[in-house]
C-alpha cells in the first residue's frame, strides 16, 4: 500500500548517521592494534584525525562527481560517462567488492562470536542467522535501512561512550605521553587507518535519495567526522589504558578494554554484556548497507526483480565468508578489501570525474 | 417469488462488484418501486423478508372502508410505543376527514406527531429501513411508503470503562450504541468541523460505521486512506470493531497492533485533536483510533492530566516495564545456561546453590513457568470474579511454593517469572501486553539457541519489524525514527503542557499549532 | 516456502544448543595455585592447585546458619604446562572446569624465582575466559598451603585473599599495590620491572606483607621488598595515601617516640639529564595529623614544637626513602619505581638509545629527595599535662 505521506527518501541526519555507521564497522575493534603497530608510539591518534580530514576531502571529491548528475546513483551514471560496456563492467566489479566486503564483515562477526560467546556452536550457523537477519531488513529497501540505523546509532554510540567512561578511571596519561614525536610515525600510522574508512564511498549511491541533495556536503562532513571522533577516543584510551606496548600483543583491543571493566557489586560486574551488542549492531548495520550495494548490483546487471538478486547473493556472500581458514587469513582478506575501496571506491570514480569533467558532460 | 430471488441473488453479486460507500446503496435492479396496492407490497414486503414471523402488520380502516392502510415494523426492533401513538394520531383524525384525501406529505407534515420520517418509493428502501428498525406506513391511496424513526435503542448506560481505569480523568466510558458514543465524542469537540462520515459495513449485520476526523486538521490523506480500507471490506456480518481492525491494518502477521483501541471518550477526543482519525463502530464500546505509533504502547490519557515530571516519570518506568516484560526471561536463560561469566561471582554461587537438584535446563524451567501463569492468566478472566481472584492466588502462591519446595523450579525462575507476568500488566494498554507476551516466547527459545546473540538477534529482527511497519502511511516507530525533535518532546518524557504547542508532525496535519499564541 | 522456512528452523532448534551449559553444572574455580613439583625428577613441570566452589554447600550454610563441611576443594596436579593441567583434571573431576570467575592466582616464590614469569602467566592472559582483573600474589611458602587457610567471615580463601587487597591503599602503605594478570603483561610488554603482592603465612592467617621485584630482563623475581622498601615505593609512586609513620622523638636521646599518621600525600619527580648524567628530583609532601606522642614535653600549642617535629618526621621519611633508592641501585639492581617513565617522556630521544639497559643506567642515576610535612592538627589534645611536671 502507498505511503499516505511521502517519508521514503533521506533525510540529512539520515545520510549523516548512515555514512558513520557504514563506516564503523570491523576497524573499531581492531583498529588501535593497527594504528599503534604502525606508528609504533602513542601519537598514532593524530593519523586517524589526518586520516579522517582526507576522507572528507575524498567525499567532497565524490559529491562533485555526483552533482555532476543529479537523481543518479553511480550505477546508473557510470554508463553515461565510459559507455555501457565499460560502465556495465565497472557495476560488475563494485558488486564483486560488495560481496566479498559483506562476507568478511560477516565472517568477522562470527569469528568473535564464536571466540568470546559460541565456541562450539558452528560458525555456519551463527552467520546464516546473521545472513538472514540482514536479508529481512535489506528487503525492506533503503530507506528501511536508514530509518534502521537511525534507532541504533545513539545505542551504538552510547555503548560505545559508557564502555571508554567506564574504563576511565584505568586511563594512565603518561602511556600516550609524550604527545608528539616528529610527523614519521604519524604518516605511517595513517596507512593503517586508511583501512578503517572503508565505506564512505556509499555516498555515491544515497546521494541520489536525498530529500534535499544540496545538503549532501554537510551531511558527508558529520557523517566522517563522528567516525573519526570516536575512533580517536577509542585509541587514545586503549593507548592509555593498555599502553602501546601492551595494545600491540592484543587481538580485539577494544574487546580486552571491554573486558577489563569491572564493577564490583553491581548486578552486571562484567561489561563485555555491552560490548558485544555493540560489536553485533556495528557489523551488522555495515553488512546491510554492504549487502544492499552488492543486491542494487546484481540487480542493475541482470535486470532482475530486487527478492531475485537479494535472495542470488546469499550462497556467494556464505561461500566467501567461508573462505578463509584461520584468523590470519580472515584480517588479510580485511586488508584486502580495504585496498579494493580505495581502487573501486575511490580511484575508479576520480577517475571518472576526470573523463567526465574532460568531455565536458553534465546532466 | 422465483423472479425475486434470482434479484437477491443477482444484486448480491452485484453488490461485489461495485461496492460503495454511499449511505444507501441503489444498484440499478434494486429500483424495483412500491406499487401502491397495499395487499401487494405487503406480501412482497414479506417475502424479501423472508416471511418472518416477527414482521408485524397493523391495518387500520377508515371512510367506511374504502380506505386502508397499514403500519409495518419488526417488533423487537421497533419502539412500539411510537408506532402506537402515530396510530392514534391517525384513528382520531379518521373521525373528522376523509383519509383518502391524503397526500403521503401532508399526512407527514401534518398528522403525524414524530420528528422523524421520511418519505420512500422503493422496495429495498424499506426492507432495510425496516430491518433498522423503522416503521413503515403504506396506504391504498397512494404510492409512496412512509417511514416513521422509530427506533429502539436499547442501550447500557454509561459506566467507568473497566479496560483502562485511570486514578485521574473522565470516568464515562463508550457503550454499545454508536449515537451515544459519537455524542461523548461531540460533547468533548465542540467544533463545527468536526467531520463524520457515515459507512454500512457488512453484507448481511450492515453495521454502522462512522469515521471521525477534523476537517482542516486532520491530514486528508489518513482520512482518505481510512475510507478507502473500510469501503474495501468485503465480509458478511461485522458484531465488534476487532473484525474490522484486523481488516484494514497493513500488516496482519505482524504481532503487533496497527489500530488502536480504547473504551474512552477523552482519548477518542484527543487523539482527534492531535490529527488522528477514528471509527467508531456500533453495538461496541471499542473505538478504533488510526493511525497507531509506538508511542500509544506505554502512553495513556491520563499522562497529559497528572503534572509533567509525574507523567515522564511513569512513561519511562512503563518502558522500563516493557522491556522487562519483553526480555527479562530470555536473558535469565541466557545468563543461566550460556554466560554465567556475567553474573557477579556472589550471585553465581548463590544461583548455582538454588538451581542444585533442578532437573530441568533453564529454558524447560523457564517454558513450564510461563505456560502455567499464562494458563492461570486465562482461568482467572474466564471466571466470575471473585473466584478468577481466587484462582489467581490459589495458583500463583500455591503452584509457585510448592514447585519450589519439590525442586521442580528454582527460586529465582519463579521471582524472574513473576516480575515478568506482572511487567506486562502495567503496561497502560492490555492489547500491548499481549503482544510482548506473544513476543516472550521466541526470545526465550532464541536465548536458549545461541544465548546472548540470539537475543542480539531477535532485538535486532524485531527493530526491523518494526522499522517496515507502518500504520496507515505512518512509519510504526514515528518521531522515534526518523529523527524529529518536535516528537520527542511527548515521547519518552511528556514535558510540560505550555511546551507542547504544535501537533505531532508524524502525522502532518493541516494546522500544526495547538497553541497560537507565541509564547 | 514458509513450510520449508519452518522446517529449517526446527531443525536448528532440535539439533541446536551447542554451547548450552547449565550453571550448577559448572565447576567454578575462584583460584590457581602453581607451585614447584615436590619430586625433584619432575623439575621441568608445574603443579597447579585448582579450587573449586561448591555452591550447594555454600548456600546450604548461609540458610541453615551452621559451618559444616568446608565448602571448596583443592585439585592438585602436575603436568609439563598449565594448559595440560586443566586437560589432566576433566579427568577426575566431575564439572567441567570455568575460570570466568577467577579471582586470585598464587606463585610460589620457589617457582617465581626460576621460571619466566611472563611465560607462566601468557596461558592467563591469552585464555579468553580469564579476565585480566585476576590478582596474582607470589606466597613466601608454597603456594597450594595459602589456600587451605580461611576466616570464619570468608569462608573460599581464593575470595577471601581478592578481598584482603581491598583494604590497600587506606589503611597501610607497607602493602604492595595489588596487580592483575593484565597489569603483569602491560609492565612486560613495555619492559618494567615491576612489584608482586608477598603472601605469607602467620598463625594459620594470611598476610600481604610488602612485596618482591620482578625484573622486567630477566622476568623473574629478584628480590624481596622490606617493609620500608615498600613504603618508599608506595611514596614515590603516589601509590598509597594512608599508613603511619613512627619518629623516635625530637629530643636528644630520641627517647620519646610520637606517630604521625598520613592523610595524603603526592610526589613529583623530575629528571634531569645533563652531561650523560641522570639526576632525579624526588619532592615528597605529607599532610596528616599527630595520633600518638610519648613525651611528656610535647605541646602542639607551641607552633615551635610542631616544626620540630615536623622536621623530625621530614628526617625519618627522607631516610627511609633514600635508603630504599640506594638499596634498589646497589643491591636489587632494578628500578622498580617506574621511574623509566618521566626519563622518557622528557628525554624521548635518550631514552630509546639507552632503552635496553635502563637498569644499568638506573644504578648510576643520583637522587636529591626532598621531604615536606605538614602537622595539619592534632587531634582532641595538644597536651599531655596543664603543667610541666
Amino acid at each position: 500500500m502507498k505511503s499516505a505521506l511521502d517519508t521514503t527518501r533521506l533525510t540529512q541526519n539520515q545520510v549523516t548517521i548512515g555514512i558513520s555507521l557504514t563506516v564503523l564497522g570491523v576497524g573499531m575493534i581492531t583498529l588501535p592494534r593497527e594504528v599503534f603497530t604502525a606508528a609504533g608510539i602513542a601519537s598514532g591518534w593524530v593519523s586517524v584525525l589526518l586520516t579522517g580530514g582526507l576522507a572528507i576531502g575524498v567525499m567532497f571529491l565524490l559529491i562533485t562527481l555526483n552533482n555532476r548528475y543529479p537523481g543518479l546513483s553511480y550505477f546508473q551514471y557510470n554508463r553515461l560517462i565510459v559507455g555501457s560496456w565499460i560502465g556495465g563492467f565497472l557495476t560488475l566489479i563494485t558488486t564483486a567488492y560488495y560481496i566479498t566486503f559483506a562476507a568478511f564483515e560477516t565472517r568477522a562477526m562470527a569469528e568473535l562470536i564464536q571466540m568470546f560467546i559460541l565456541d562450539r556452536t558452528p560458525v555456519s550457523f551463527t552467520m546464516l542467522i546473521f545472513i538472514g537477519t540482514t536479508v529481512y531488513l535489506v528487503l525492506g529497501g533503503y530507506s528501511a535501512i536508514f530509518r534502521l540505523f537511525e534507532l541504533y546509532f545513539p545505542a551504538i554510540i552510547t555503548f560505545t561512550l559508557l564502555i571508554m567512561i567506564l574504563s576511565a578511571n584505568q586511563f594512565e596519561i603518561n602511556h600516550i605521553r609524550p604527545f608528539f614525536e616528529g610527523f614519521t610515525p604519524i604518516m605511517k600510522g595513517m596507512s593503517a587507518t586508511i583501512l578503517s574508512f572503508v565505506g564512505i564511498e556509499i555516498i555515491l549511491f544515497i546521494q541520489a535519495h536525498m530529500r534535499n541533495p544540496q545538503r549532501v556536503k554537510k551531511a558527508a562532513v558529520y557523517g566522517v567526522a563522528i567516525p573519526t571522533l570516536l575512533y580517536a577516543i577509542i585509541v587514545i584510551m586503549v593507548g592509555g589504558i593498555m599502553g602501546v606496548g601492551e595494545t600491540m600483543t592484543l587481538v580485539y583491543p577494544l574487546m580486552e578494554l571491554a573486558k577489563s571493566i569491572e564493577i564490583r557489586n553491581f548486578f552486571f560486574e562484567r561489561f563485555e554484556t555491552f560490548f558485544i551488542p555493540l560489536w553485533i549492531l556495528s557489523i551488522f548495520t555495515t553488512l546491510a548497507v554492504v549487502f544492499y550495494l552488492a543486491a542494487l548490483g546484481i540487480k542493475t546487471i541482470f535486470k532482475v526483480k530486487k527478492e531475485t538478486a537479494v535472495f542470488s547473493i546469499i550462497p556467494l556472500i556464505y561461500i566467501i565468508a567461508m573462505t578463509p581458514k584461520n584468523i590470519n587469513e580472515m584480517f588479510t582478506m580485511g586488508v584486502w578489501v580495504g585496498y579494493s575501496m580505495i581502487v573501486i571506491g575511490i580511484a575508479i570514480p576520480l577517475t571518472l570525474l576526470l573523463v567526465s569533467l574532460v568531455r565536458g558532460q553534465r546532466q | 417469488m422465483k423472479k425475486f430471488l434470482n434479484r437477491l441473488l443477482f444484486q448480491h453479486a452485484q453488490k461485489k462488484l461495485e461496492h460503495t460507500p454511499k449511505h444507501i446503496e441503489t444498484p440499478p435492479l434494486q429500483q424495483e418501486r412500491l406499487t401502491g396496492k397495499l395487499q401487494d407490497d405487503i406480501q412482497t414486503l414479506k417475502a424479501l423478508l423472508g416471511n418472518s414471523f416477527d414482521l408485524k402488520i397493523v391495518k387500520f380502516t377508515s371512510d367506511p372502508y374504502t380506505y386502508t392502510g397499514a403500519f409495518l415494523f419488526i417488533e423487537e426492533l421497533t419502539d412500539t410505543a411510537v408506532v402506537h401513538e402515530q396510530l392514534r394520531a391517525i384513528r382520531s383524525l379518521s373521525e373528522t376527514t376523509y383519509l383518502s384525501d391524503l397526500t403521503p406529505e401532508t399526512l407527514r407534515k401534518d398528522v403525524l406527531t414524530i420528528s422523524e420520517s421520511s418519505i420512500v418509493d422503493t422496495l429495498h428502501q424499506c426492507t432495510s429501513h425496516l430491518l433498522q428498525g423503522n416503521a413503515l406506513i403504506l396506504s391504498n391511496t397512494f404510492k409512496d411508503g412512509i417511514i416513521l424513526n422509530s427506533r429502539k435503542m436499547p442501550q447500557r448506560s454509561i459506566q467507568a470503562p473497566s479496560s483502562e481505569s485511570v486514578v485521574r480523568g473522565p470516568r464515562d466510558g463508550f457503550v454499545e450504541t454508536l449515537l451515544l458514543n459519537i455524542g461523548l465524542v461531540r460533547k468533548r469537540l465542540k467544533d463545527p468541523d468536526l467531520q463524520l462520515d457515515y459507512f454500512k459495513v457488512g453484507e448481511r449485520s450492515k453495521t454502522d460505521v462512522v469515521v471521525m476526523s477534523i476537517n482542516g486538521l486532520t491530514n486528508p490523506k489518513i482520512v482518505q486512506e481510512v475510507k478507502n480500507r473500510l469501503s474495501k471490506i468485503d465480509i458478511d456480518s461485522v458484531q465488534e470493531s476487532g473484525v474490522i481492525e484486523q481488516l484494514i491494518e497493513e500488516n496482519s502477521l505482524s504481532p503487533f497492533p496497527q489500530v488502536q483501541v480504547t473504551e474512552r471518550p477523552d482519548t477518542v477526543a484527543g487523539s482527534l485533536a492531535e490529527g488522528r482519525v477514528a471509527i467508531i463502530v456500533d453495538h461496541t464500546p471499542f473505538v478504533l483510533i488510526a493511525p497507531l505509533t509506538i508511542n500509544s504502547f506505554y502512553q495513556s490519557a491520563e499522562d497529559y492530566y497528572e503534572r509533567w515530571v509525574y507523567s515522564s516519570l511513569i512513561r519511562i518506568l512503563r518502558i522500563g516495564a516493557a522491556l522487562i516484560a519483553l526480555c527479562l526471561p530470555s536473558i535469565y536463560v541466557a545468563l543461566i545456561s550460556y554466560h554465567q561469566g556475567l553474573i557477579p561471582t556472589d550471585l553465581v554461587i548463590s544461583l548455582a546453590g538454588s538451581r542444585e537438584g533442578v532437573p530441568f535446563p533453564s529454558i524447560v524451567e523457564a517454558l513450564l513457568m510461563e505456560v502455567t501463569i499464562e494458563i492461570l492468566r486465562e482461568a482467572g478472566i474466564r471466571l466470575p470474579n471473585p473466584v478468577g481472584q481466587a484462582v489467581g492466588i490459589v495458583g500463583g502462591l500455591v503452584i509457585g511454593e510448592s514447585a519450589v519446595s519439590a525442586g521442580l523450579v528454582s527460586p529465582m525462575m519463579v521471582i524472574v517469572v513473576a516480575l515478568t507476568a506482572i511487567s506486562s500488566f502495567a503496561l497502560p494498554q492490555y492489547y500491548v501486553g499481549v503482544s510482548l507476551r506473544i513476543l516472550r516466547f521466541p526470545f526465550m527459545i532464541s536465548a536458549a539457541l545461541l544465548g546472548l546473540y540470539g537475543i542480539v538477534i531477535a532485538l535486532i529482527l524485531l527493530s526491523v519489524h518494526l522499522v517496515r511497519l507502518k500504520s496507515f502511511g505512518v512509519y510504526y516507530l514515528e518521531p522515534l525514527v526518523p529523527y524529529s525533535p518536535k516528537g520527542w518532546k511527548d515521547m519518552f518524557i511528556r514535558t510540560q503542557t505550555k511546551r507542547l504547542k504544535s501537533r505531532p508532525d508524524m502525522l502532518n496535519p493541516q494546522d500544526e499549532k495547538r497553541m497560537r499564541s507565541k509564547n | 516456502m514458509r513450510a520449508i522456512c519452518i522446517l529449517i528452523v526446527a531443525v536448528f532448534v532440535l539439533t541446536g544448543c551447542w554451547d548450552h551449559r547449565e550453571i550448577e553444572e559448572l565447576g567454578i574455580i575462584t583460584g590457581v595455585a602453581i607451585d614447584k613439583p615436590e619430586d625433584s625428577a619432575q623439575s621441568h613441570m608445574l603443579t597447579v592447585t585448582n579450587q573449586y566452589v561448591l555452591p550447594q554447600s555454600i548456600s546450604s550454610q548461609v540458610k541453615s546458619g551452621t559451618s559444616g563441611s568446608k565448602p571448596y576443594v583443592n585439585e592438585t596436579v602436575t603436568a609439563p604446562s598449565i594448559l595440560q593441567t586443566i586437560r589432566e583434571q576433566s579427568k577426575f573431576v566431575s564439572r567441567p572446569p570455568y575460570y570466568y570467575h577467577l579471582k586470585t592466582v598464587v606463585i610460589s616464590k620457589e617457582l617465581a624465582e626460576t621460571t619466566d614469569l611472563l611465560k607462566l602467566t601468557y596461558f592467563f592472559n591469552r585464555d579468553h575466559e580469564i579476565r585480566r582483573s585476576v590478582q596474582v600474589f607470589i606466597s613466601e611458602e608454597e603456594a597450594e598451603t595459602l589456600f587451605n587457610i580461611a576466616p570464619e567471615e570468608d569462608k573460599v580463601p581464593s575470595i577471601y585473599l581478592d578481598k584482603i587487597t581491598h583494604n590497600y591503599t587506606t589503611k597501610t602503605a607497607e602493602m604492595a599495590p595489588t596487580i592483575s594478570l593484565g597489569d603483569i603483561s602491560k609492565y612486560f610488554s613495555h619492559q618494567k620491572s615491576f612489584i608482586i603482592p608477598f603472601a605469607s603465612l602467620k598463625e594459620n592467617a594470611i598476610y600481604i606483607n610488602g612485596g618482591v621485584i620482578v625484573n622486567a630482563d630477566s622476568k623473574k623475581v629478584v628480590g624481596v621488598l622490606s617493609k620500608d622498601e615498600t613504603r618508599a615505593f608506595n611514596w614515590i609512586n603516589e601509590r598509597s595515601q594512608g599508613g603511619v609513620i613512627e619518629v623516635f622523638g625530637v629530643d636528644e636521646g630520641q627517647q620519646h617516640p610520637f606517630t604521625f599518621e598520613i592523610k595524603k600525600m603526592s610526589s613529583k619527580v623530575t629528571p634531569n639529564y645533563q652531561n650523560d648524567i641522570l639526576t632525579y628530583d624526588i619532592h615528597l609532601s605529607f599532610q596528616g595529623k599527630l595520633g600518638e606522642d610519648w613525651s611528656y614535653d610535647s605541646d602542639q600549642f607551641n607552633q615551635e614544637y610542631v616544626e620540630k617535629q615536623e622536621k623530625a618526621i621530614e628526617e625519618r621519611i627522607q631516610s627511609i626513602v633514600v635508603n630504599s633508592i640506594e638499596k634498589a641501585q646497589k643491591e636489587h639492581k632494578v628500578d622498580y619505581y617506574e621511574l623509566m617513565e618521566p626519563f622518557r617522556i622528557n628525554y624521548t630521544k635518550e631514552w630509546y638509545k639507552i632503552k635496553d639497559d635502563w637498569n644499568q643506567f638506573f644504578t648510576k642515576a643520583n637522587f636529591n629527595v626532598d621531604v615536606s610535612v605538614l602537622v595539619e592538627h592534632y587531634q582532641d589534645v595538644g597536651r599531655k599535662l596543664p603543667f610541666k611536671p
